[in-house]
């Protein structure tokens, strides 16, 4: 794991993304966030405050960015750079925003990055295992290893279905259905119009469907 | 997979947002996470940073309280050396030991490493082409042997088309990934490989190895995995076998049928103690760097 400076193709997701109206694509609940004063201390690159900003976003980074890629090892990487890119733009952070849009930026920028590189064939190679998620999942019902077993096949089978979804695809509904970002946070993330990213979102939601209608039929 | 929209159905839309808002969240690794937090709060991710910044951060930021003076500046430099120092070293050094040849190897014939022919006995040219995530197909004489110091011994059996799984790093992140798509291989861990995890792929299964002995069996009937020693964890797809103890296999089946857990066979429980005990000191001999 090595780690990747941010160069030219970074500068727009270091740089905070320009506040959203918020016009609710959807009712979504907010993850939990910190506040401006957190945040400040975080800009100052106070230790105890960086913790606790690792403790608030890490969780939601690190599955967005699992999810993106489909492989643990390349998620662990990426999360690795995405959580070293931010270390770096700290100081650029506005302590009166939600900072998770530009971390969904920055994830998405590493996760683009891991696409383009040759540990892609890896990904495409290796199938994805132990995902203490989907173990906890099947362990959390009262003794009903059929229910179990019916949602750890529906689950493998979105999972692979999202998988085989051409990037951007994949990207689009994972920002938003995965991610809970709105169009109009997806578009200021991939530099795209609030129009097309509804619309790619749209289109990738019609892939996602029919192949699990032919599947899961 | 079709992406044609003309005939969108809206259904196949909703259907595709429900399956996508079921997803389960994906969970770090609570080893992974730990070191990460605790580099990412102390600012050891970022050495460059570190270096560049440290005596200008430890200027403006906090009020100066009456009385700081040269032993503040002086304790605030060293404290930013030190970071430079760990943090730098962390990153340089986390790469775990590349792989090599294992020392008095006897194979012999090519080597197909990402489809270019390397002799066998050209233990430079070999360690030279061992990349991680490289194709390795070999169908020479005798075993072909590679170790990372310290960490990872591997053989790899005439027949065998595998891709190379990435050396576990040091410190941070100690998980990597290979696949064997068929052939055999026979892995065993070093002293260093305490607290990494190697996970291999075959077509049927995945087995994760923290620090064994064993081997990993791919034919068209399916996946065997021998364990000489310690456990190793074994999932068919999303299927959990459960940890396979010392002595036993694991018989994962392309048909279907269900899997078969048995004694090892002793043909593999004498190659795998050859192996093991061939390797113990390939495994300590220093890099040929």
């Amino acid at each position: 794991m090595n780690p990747m400076p941010p160069d030219d193709d970074d500068s727009r997701a270091l740089a905070p993304p320009p506040p959203v109206s918020r016009v609710a694509d959807r009712a979504r609940a907010p993850g939990p966030r910190l506040g401006p004063d957190v945040l400040k201390r975080v800009q100052e690159r106070d230790p105890a405050a960086l913790a606790e900003f690792f403790e608030t976003y890490f969780d939601r980074v690190y599955a967005l960015v699992s999810r993106l890629l489909g492989d643990r090892t390349q998620a662990e990487d990426a999360v690795s750079e995405v959580f070293l890119k931010v270390h770096r733009a700290i100081d650029r952070l506005d302590p009166a925003r939600d900072p998770m849009p530009w971390l969904v930026t920055i994830a998405s920028n590493a996760c683009r990055d891991h696409w383009r590189s040759g540990a892609e064939r890896m990904r495409r190679a290796a199938l994805p295992v132990d995902d203490p998620a989907l173990r906890e999942s099947l362990t959390s019902g009262a003794n009903e290893p059929e229910r179990d077993l019916i949602r750890a096949e529906r689950e493998q089978a979105v999972r692979a279905a999202i998988a085989e979804l051409p990037d951007d695809l994949r990207e689009s509904v994972l920002l938003y259905d995965y991610a809970d970002q709105s169009h109009e946070e997806i578009a200021a993330a991939l530099g795209i119009t609030h129009d097309a990213a509804r619309k790619r979102h749209s289109r990738a939601l019609v892939a996602l469907g029919r192949t699990l209608k032919e599947r899961l039929a | 997979m079709s992406h044609d929209i003309h005939e969108s159905d809206p259904a196949d839309e909703t259907r595709g947002r429900e399956a996508a808002r079921e997803l389960s969240a994906a969970l770090a690794d609570p080893g992974f996470r730990a070191r990460l937090e605790a580099a990412f709060a102390s600012g050891a991710i970022d050495p460059e940073s570190a270096a560049e910044d440290a005596p200008s951060r430890a200027r403006p930021v906090h009020a100066r309280r009456p009385g700081s003076g040269f032993g503040r500046r002086l304790a605030a430099l060293a404290a930013a050396a030190a970071l430079v120092l760990v943090g730098a070293g962390a990153w340089e050094f986390n790469p775990g030991p590349r792989w090599q040849v294992a020392e008095g190897q006897q194979a012999h014939g090519n080597v197909l490493i990402d489809g270019e022919p390397v002799p066998a006995d050209d233990f430079g040219s070999v360690d030279d082409a061992l990349v991680a995530g490289s194709t390795i197909e070999w169908n020479g004489d005798g075993d072909l042997e590679l170790v990372s110091r310290g960490q990872l011994a591997l053989a790899i059996v005439p027949g065998t088309r595998m891709l190379l799984p990435a050396p576990p790093p040091r410190w941070f992140a100690r998980t990597c990934d290979g696949r064997v798509e068929s052939g055999e291989i026979r892995l065993t861990s070093g002293s260093r490989f305490h607290g990494a995890r190697l996970t291999i792929a075959t077509p049927q299964a995945s087995v994760v190895m923290t620090g064994t002995t064993l081997a990993v069996i791919q034919e068209p009937a399916g996946t065997c995995v021998c364990v000489l020693e310690g456990s190793v964890h074994v999932m068919a797809g999303t299927h959990d076998m459960g940890m396979v103890p010392g002595g036993q296999r694991q018989v994962v089946f392309a048909d279907g049928r269900a899997p078969e857990r048995a004694e090892m066979r002793p043909i593999e429980r004498v190659k795998l103690g050859e192996m093991r005990t061939a390797m113990a000191a390939a495994l300590e001999k220093p890099s040929r760097d």
